[in-house]
């Protein structure tokens, strides 16, 4: 190794392993070069001077600087707040009585549909004639005139019945609408109760 | 849990993982930013610029790639940019050693006439990294105290490997030549016999 090699690596032998065979040369060379030999005891001294000034950082600092970012992350979003620290968080009693209710009404939802799709068939109904409207014409005098009468159907007599929803609790259309509003309901509460403050 | 497999399930929305991952790179972000503030006496900074390294790095969670480079590479990043910004707004207003309240403090042990050229030491050298150009000096920091490889110093500092070995050599020549006059007067005859030859 020349003292122009030797000159170079001064610069990056603090960060050759230990096994780099540059090392056994270099130390090969100082063994020679005196002036090669006192540039590296500078160099290598202004490097310990370097590492003097290393500092290491508390665990305890690095732990409040953790909880000042993650406090900060949570006061700015606070949609991020995991379930267990949420302020508004439901009690777990009423999440389970809220559960249960829910649970009955799709119960219920459930039982009525098959009861609808599967017992509740609708009656065939009488198919009413075809009425025109147009009344044959009855002629004075005439012989047939006695044995002639109006046959008017009842469906088409022009009295319209008021519409009645014919609705109660044997009907499983019934039962099915107010189960829904029950779900409906119960998770209407649920969001509520969790936007309120405790 | 590797640090991709947490910053997927950070991104998912289990935003509780972040603290643990914090905790992985806490201590050497901090001592980095410290290093990278001592050469200018505002230590005192570190501990808020740590924070704020470590929010910068939450609120851009979604845009790391792990193809580009490292989690703790990526963090090194913004830690430097964060110090480099602060340190231009700060540009102009030198805050003097007595007043950062981390004047440098030797050992009990330590005679007193021992402690006052050791402080005087330690400022020297403190003295000789601030003046260092400012690649010289992160590429200096990350190699001599955080223990970097140049690989990622290269990516810290955008840089080719190549370059980060000069940046190294420039910088601890640049030390050396400046602590001289000290090793000078420490050491009159043997440097003198140096010289001489």
């Amino acid at each position: 190794m020349t003292c122009d090699e030797a000159q170079e690596l001064f610069g990056l032998i603090s960060d050759l392993n230990e096994n780099d065979p540059r090392w056994r040369q270099l130390e090969m060379h100082m063994t020679t070069c005196s002036d090669c030999a006192a540039e590296f005891d500078l160099w290598m001294e202004s490097h310990s001077y370097i590492l003097e000034l290393q500092e290491e950082a508390s665990e305890e600092k690095a732990e409040e600087i953790n909880r000042n970012v993650m406090d900060r992350i949570y006061r700015e979003s606070p949609w991020l707040i995991p379930d267990k620290g949420k302020p508004f968080d439901v009690p777990a009693a009423t999440r389970k009585r809220l559960s249960l209710w829910i649970t009955g009404f799709v119960m219920v939802f459930l039982c009525s549909a098959l009861y609808f799709l599967l017992m509740d068939k609708p009656q065939p109904k009488e198919t009413a004639d075809a009425a025109t409207g147009i009344l044959p014409t009855g002629i004075a005098g005439s012989a047939e005139l006695s044995r002639f009468s109006y046959n008017i159907p009842a469906t088409n007599s022009g009295i319209i019945e008021p519409f009645v929803v014919s609705m109660g609790p044997t009907h499983p259309q019934y039962w099915m609408i107010l189960s829904v509003l029950g779900v409906a309901m119960a998770l209407l509460s649920l969001r509520r109760l969790s936007q309120m403050r405790k | 849990m590797t640090d991709s497999q947490m910053i997927r399930e950070i991104k998912k929305g289990n935003v509780e993982l972040f603290s643990e991952l914090m905790r992985r790179y806490q201590r050497k972000i901090l001592a980095f930013v410290y290093h990278m503030l001592r050469s200018s006496h505002m230590e005192l900074m570190a501990e808020d610029l740590c924070s704020e390294t470590f929010y910068k790095a939450f609120r851009s969670l979604h845009s790391f790639r792990e193809v580009d480079a490292s989690f703790s590479t990526w963090l090194y990043t913004i830690a430097r940019n964060t110090v480099l910004s602060e340190l231009r707004k700060q540009k102009g207003a030198h805050v003097p050693i007595e007043e950062s309240g981390v004047t440098p403090v030797a050992p009990a042990e330590i005679a007193p006439e021992q402690a006052v050229l050791r402080n005087e030491k330690v400022e020297l050298v403190r003295e000789a990294i601030n003046n260092l150009p400012e690649k010289q000096r992160s590429a200096l920091i990350l190699r001599e105290y955080d223990q970097l490889d140049y690989q990622e110093i290269a990516d810290i500092l955008g840089q080719s490997v190549s370059s980060v070995k000069s940046l190294l050599f420039r910088a601890r020549s640049s030390v050396k030549v400046q602590l001289e006059p000290y090793f000078y007067e420490q050491n009159y005859e043997q440097y003198e016999g140096m010289k001489s030859r």
